[in-house]
């Protein structure tokens, strides 16, 4: 929370404020609060101090004027008695007096709440202290308190002497019980401030004998200072300021006690505190919101700047910071304002130029793509100046073909009306004609003209009036210039350099385009020709074919008649001659037959006979049947070991039954001594057939030409046998079979052609005749 | 018992004459009727003296080649059940299959290995469809 602005500058602001307030605050108090205690001693002091004086005064009032009576009376007569009774009844003060002869009889008795009827108190007064004390001499004495058992209320009694006013000589004694009621009457009318309570306490008994409140007296209260003055437990509250003043009556002494809670007595210095603590808690809130207001006015601006600077960097760049102050930070926030809309101009800009060049590129890529899928040449240029003017908003787009043996740029697509007029003028530049057309040509660059009313080279087209800017690109592909592709504006200045480039590569792209229709007609030119060639072979080897075969048909058959002797006797020597007749005749259709079977392989069109259910076993029959007259004239001994039970396979009766008479009239051919050895079995769906002789062998370096066509061994070049054909045509029909035909062979020791055939080859299925 | 007829349609003078001599020295059983073209082959056919047991048809006869013969034949209620065969010099595969699929009961090429053809005439006239053995 504190790393944001706000919160931590409050903090700091308040805490450096606040602080130096709450120390002053509670030195204050703590000063104002001595002081104040201290004054208010000083007030119980003198209070103590001002009641003592009145309570003395009473006192000493009260002896005085007993004093100032028995002086006048001078005798213990009736007399001194009317002026005592009359004392009595004039002030409450007294409750009781008494007055004694030397022998302590009591000569008058006066109370004020009881009756008296005679002598009340006779007994041992002359033993008691009042009496004894002045009777020894003493001028006054002043009792110790005690309580009276009737009225419940604290008296204390004065002893004077009654002498003779004129001897002096000491004639009896007057003892009063004055009461302290009348300095109760003197508290209460005490004007005191702050609940100051004033009290007198006896020490004897510690009974409190004068109080504002009679009852407190009344009730026997008693109560003991815990000092001369101070702090402690008072009579009115728990928690006091006091004083005390001694105050001496005789060899007595009474305490004037004034105390007043200290709530009271601090109570301003209380005041000054909640003041001071309400002075200090308003200083804090007030501080806080001149912070807060403070930090709202500083922080709120930066804080929108940089809510404004995180949406701008989240790519709102049309954000602005809303800060209108005129102080540094409203500076600040105008320039970030201003440097804002520089960006957002920027980028705009950017954009639109990003997005102008990208539709442009997009155009050429169009365009490129257009024309790169027509292949047409006639259909193409058309289709790319018509394209390009469209696609650039231009006036005019034409494309002049480059005519190398002529030397010469040849209109070959234009647009409009002015295009097809153009065309039918047959209209061309010579490259050594002015011009921007041959001038790019020349320059095998890009020539530009923004504004041709200006250009000094520029040839005006009447057919082109309002041609303002014109651009030449020259269309070279690799390092053939294959035209110019021009360009022209009705505006000034239409091409920059960014259109240029575009252009340039435009007609690169247009360049490999032309090209690659010109190559491709040529191409489809020379494939028709092929096509046309391949037909006219594929047609020519059928009718040779056939053309060969027929008269065949009758050499071989009419021979064969005459040599069975079917068309009259033969000798021995003719059957021999027309046998080889009948031989040669075959090998001739053998021949016809491999080359016929070359063309096929060559041209794509070998096709199999397929049928299902081939029986092998009656096809080695007859390739063995045929083939063993081979060995007639020699030592070399066939073997042929079949699988009885060999499965049929799916295939090529004919063609088969061609690769095994081919591999096995190999082998009796090239084998003089030995044997022959022909194996058939079937494994796991394979079917082997294997040829294995002891002839010459096969040397290494021959191997790889062995299945190639047209190709011999030496030996078979040597023996004039064959047309190197038969294993490549084996070859391939094996293939075709989806098998394999391999072999191995070890000079002097002979060779093993292996045929591998699946038996059942689901393609094969599939061509099942 | 009568003999086995056999009918030739071949323009090739030669074979007319090996197929003839052929029939002649090994086949004693067989009759041999041939046409040197196909002009009027249809009111040929039917002017046969008897219902032919195999009809051979060289492909290339003028006017009609042997595929359009063979189409009036299987379009005739005489010889649309007849055995039909091509005796052809043409080897290629795909004329097979057109043979076949015209509707040919078999085909045998050109030249004639004599011992070959009378087996398989044998095995032809049995029901089998032989081609280019």
């Amino acid at each position: 929370m504190f790393r944001r602005l706000q919160p931590r500058f409050t903090l700091i602001f308040v805490s450096t404020t606040i602080t130096p307030l709450l120390i002053i605050g509670l030195l204050i108090g703590m000063v104002s609060i001595d002081r104040l205690s201290t004054q208010a001693q000083e007030r119980l002091i003198e209070t103590a101090n001002t009641v003592a004086q009145q309570i003395e005064t009473f006192i000493t009032t009260r002896t005085q004027e007993l004093n100032l009576m028995m002086a006048v009376t001078g005798l213990p007569d009736d007399e001194a008695g009317d002026l005592l009774q009359n004392l009595l009844l004039r002030t409450n003060a007294y409750e009781r007096i008494t007055l004694l002869d030397n022998n302590a009889n009591v000569i008058h008795e006066f109370s004020r709440s009881q009756t008296i009827d005679g002598p009340i108190r006779t007994s041992n007064l002359e033993m008691r202290t009042e009496y004894v004390a002045i009777i020894t001499g003493n001028p006054v004495y002043y009792s110790d308190v005690f309580i009276d058992a009737n009225i419940r209320e604290p008296l204390m009694t004065v002893s004077l002497p009654l002498s003779d006013r004129r001897t002096g000589t000491l004639r009896g004694v007057v003892i009063a019980e004055f009461r302290f009621r009348p300095i109760w009457e003197l508290l209460t009318d005490l004007d005191l401030d702050g609940d100051v309570n004033v009290f007198v306490t006896d020490p004897l008994m510690n009974n409190i004998i004068a109080h504002a409140d009679p009852s407190v007296v009344l009730r026997g209260t008693q109560f003991t200072p815990s000092g001369d003055f101070g702090r402690g437990n008072g009579q009115s509250a728990d928690d006091v300021l006091f004083a005390v003043q001694e105050l001496p009556v005789g060899g007595n002494r009474l305490l004037v006690i004034a105390e007043q809670p200290v709530s009271t007595a601090l109570a301003i210095a209380q005041q000054l505190g909640t003041l001071t603590l309400l002075v200090i808690v308003l200083a804090t809130i007030s501080a806080i919101a001149v912070v807060t207001l403070a930090v709202r006015h500083v922080v709120q601006p930066i804080k929108r700047l940089s809510d404004t600077a995180q949406q701008i960097q989240s790519g709102d760049l049309s954000m602005r910071a809303d800060v209108t102050s005129r102080d540094e930070i409203g500076d600040l926030a105008q320039a970030f304002n201003n440097m804002t809309a520089q960006l957002q101009d920027l980028i705009a800009n950017l954009e639109r130029r990003v997005e102008d060049r990208t539709r442009d590129l997009q155009v050429a890529v169009d365009v490129s793509k257009q024309v790169a899928t027509v292949l047409n040449l006639p259909d193409l240029l058309p289709l790319i100046v018509e394209r390009t003017k469209s696609a650039y908003g231009l006036y005019h787009v034409s494309i002049y073909q480059h005519d190398a043996d002529q030397n010469r740029l040849q209109l070959a697509a234009a647009t409009g009306t002015a295009g097809t007029i153009m065309m039918e003028m047959e209209n061309y530049f010579r490259l050594d004609q002015p011009g921007l057309i041959p001038a790019a040509a020349r320059a095998r660059k890009p020539v530009l003209v923004n504004n041709v009313l200006a250009a000094d080279d520029h040839l005006p087209n009447p057919l082109l009036p309002l041609t303002r800017a014109e651009l030449a690109v020259p269309m070279i592909v690799g390092d053939t210039l294959l035209g110019v592709l021009d360009l022209q504006s009705s505006q000034f200045d239409a091409f920059d350099d960014d259109d240029l480039r575009l252009l340039q590569s435009l007609a690169e792209q247009l360049g490999v385009a032309v090209q690659n229709a010109t190559l491709y007609a040529q191409q489809l030119e020379i494939t028709e020709e092929l096509r046309r060639l391949d037909n006219m072979k594929s047609q020519f080897l059928a009718s040779m074919s056939h053309e060969l075969r027929t008269p065949l048909n009758a050499i071989l058959n009419f021979t064969q008649f005459v040599r069975m002797g079917k068309l009259g006797d033969v000798n021995a020597k003719q059957v021999d001659a027309l046998g080889k007749a009948i031989k040669s005749g075959e090998h001739l259709l053998s021949l016809i037959n491999d080359v016929l079977d070359v063309a096929k392989i060559e041209a794509g069109m070998m096709e199999l006979f397929v049928e299902d259910d081939v029986d092998l076993k009656i096809e080695i029959d007859t390739v063995v049947a045929s083939t063993s007259t081979l060995l007639d004239d020699k030592p070399v001994v066939m073997r042929v070991d079949v699988q009885k039970d060999l499965p049929n396979v799916v295939g090529d009766r004919r063609r088969i039954r061609q690769i095994m008479l081919n591999l096995v009239s190999n082998a009796c051919k090239y084998t003089s001594h030995g044997s022959v050895h022909i194996k058939a079995y079937a494994q796991d769906d394979v079917l082997t057939f294997s040829v294995a002789d002891t002839g010459m062998g096969i040397p290494p370096e021959e191997h790889a030409l062995i299945f190639e066509s047209f190709r011999q061994t030496r030996e078979g070049l040597r023996t004039g046998n064959g047309t190197g054909l038969g294993l490549a045509i084996s070859h391939r029909l094996a293939q075709e079979h989806y098998g394999t035909l391999t072999f191995t062979s070890e000079v002097g020791s002979g060779s093993t052609f292996i045929l591998m055939l699946p038996v059942r080859a689901p393609e094969l299925l599939k061509q099942v005749f | 018992m009568s003999k086995t007829l056999l009918v030739y349609v071949e323009d090739d003078e030669m074979s007319r004459d090996v197929m003839a001599l052929l029939v002649e020295t090994s086949l004693e059983d067989f009759d041999l009727i041939t046409f040197e073209d196909s002009h009027n082959f249809m009111s040929r056919m039917q002017a046969l003296p008897k219902q032919p047991d195999l009809i051979m048809l060289d492909i290339h006869v003028p006017p009609l080649d042997g595929f359009q013969m063979l189409r009036e034949l299987r379009q005739s209620d005489q010889f649309a059940a007849s055995k039909v065969i091509a005796l052809t010099a043409s080897v290629m595969n795909d004329e097979v299959r057109r043979l076949r699929d015209a509707g040919f009961n078999g085909a045998i090429s050109k030249p004639i290995n004599q011992t070959q053809f009378m087996q398989n005439i044998e095995r032809i006239l049995n029901g089998e469809q032989i081609w280019l053995i």
